[in-house]
């Protein structure tokens, strides 16, 4: 029996609503692939920067935070609006070409030893339930989907530490703010 | 920056915001949401600014607060200055209003769900058959914040136009790729 206490979304102020749409998501949506890259690899948000001339309308989209852009290139109007952005997933990546399972599970394997400081031997168990796979990984909720890649991915994503907002996991530091949980970045992927 | 500021004024038992760049404050009135405040530096190949035509100092203290109803623009710009980086931000916002107050916040989810509540003065659902529906399904248990993320999921699955327009006017403008620098 573990003794070893996993949060919950309550902990975490997230709402079960979130969870069940995660779990339930289409397997073609790009929400899942902005997940696993946010939620289990950690992949912070590159910030871009939109200027938009309010004299003829011209857009100039800089990816370089520190670039300098005063003026519009188009009119050289000094009325220029600089819009920070992130950018968003609509080109839907394909997570089941690109990302194995082995990859994912290892990953949360390392988010797991960081986390609650060891790691047990059988985080992860699965099993064929009649033609569907079923993930779960020790501290998280339970997945069933045709496909094992996307039962493991979902059921990586759905671990509740994971979303502990007073986590940093760059600098690895309990009680820290982690300034890249953006929720409301997180739904606008879903409106999508 | 904004982690060393906080600690600074937690150790000094101070009220004192420095500005910084990038930075933003979120100020309450009467316990509401009511003011934003970004704290930027000017773009450093520009001279003179871009909306006032000031040249010192060159750190630009903007504060926002919503327009009025029906108004094409959600916010409108309540002062806009050029100040020293060392002039305390709480005292230049007394100035303007005597009752803002500054929101410290507990962590990233208390800033959206402030965000969220600044924009919901505008955009009262309180109409709306199908949110008085929601919200009676809301357990009164949770925590404020976590009912505040649950009615962003409610607008973004039913009004997704309405969301949108919280995500690029509110939280474009106050979160992303700033510094929150009133942290608890």
């Amino acid at each position: 029996m573990d003794a070893r206490y996993y949060p919950t979304w309550r902990d975490f102020d997230i709402p079960q609503r979130m969870v069940d749409t995660v779990k339930h998501t289409s397997n073609s949506n790009g929400l899942i692939g902005f997940l696993l890259n946010d939620r289990v690899f950690h992949v912070e948000n590159k910030i871009n920067y939109e200027y938009r001339c309010i004299h003829c309308g011209h857009v100039k989209i800089l990816t370089r935070q520190y670039e300098d852009y005063s003026s519009c290139e188009k009119c050289n109007s000094n009325k220029v609006h600089g819009i920070p952005f992130w950018k968003e997933n609509r080109g839907s990546p394909k997570v089941a070409n690109r990302i194995d399972a082995k990859a994912v599970a290892v990953q949360l394997g390392i988010n797991f030893t960081q986390y609650f400081g060891s790691n047990d031997n059988d985080i992860l168990s699965v099993s064929w339930k009649d033609s569907d796979f079923r993930a779960k990984f020790v501290c998280g909720e339970e997945v069933i989907d045709g496909s094992p890649v996307w039962a493991i991915t979902k059921a990586a994503i759905l671990c509740p530490f994971l979303w502990d907002s007073n986590y940093n996991w760059r600098d690895k530091i309990k009680n820290d703010r982690n300034n890249n949980f953006h929720i409301s970045h997180l739904i606008m992927q879903w409106t999508m | 920056m904004g982690n060393l500021l906080n600690e600074y004024r937690r150790r000094h038992n101070s009220n004192f915001i420095w500005g910084s760049s990038d930075g933003v404050c979120f100020f309450n009135k009467n316990r509401k949401p009511a003011a934003i405040c970004l704290l930027t530096d000017m773009c450093r190949a520009g001279t003179v600014c871009d909306y006032c035509s000031g040249r010192q100092p060159r750190f630009v203290c903007e504060v926002f607060t919503l327009n009025r109803w029906g108004s094409r623009e959600p916010l409108k710009i309540l002062a806009h200055d050029h100040i020293d980086v060392d002039i305390d931000v709480s005292k230049f916002m007394s100035k303007l209003d005597a009752n803002f107050v500054p929101y410290h916040a507990k962590d990233q989810k208390d800033i959206e769900a402030w965000v969220w509540n600044f924009f919901l003065q505008l955009q009262p659902f309180s109409r709306c058959d199908s949110y008085i529906e929601f919200a009676k399904k809301q357990d009164k248990k949770d925590s404020n914040t976590m009912r505040s993320l649950e009615q962003m999921i409610w607008a973004a699955t039913n009004m997704p136009e309405i969301f949108s327009v919280y995500y690029a006017r509110f939280y474009q403008l106050s979160v992303i790729g700033r510094n929150y620098l009133l942290y608890k």
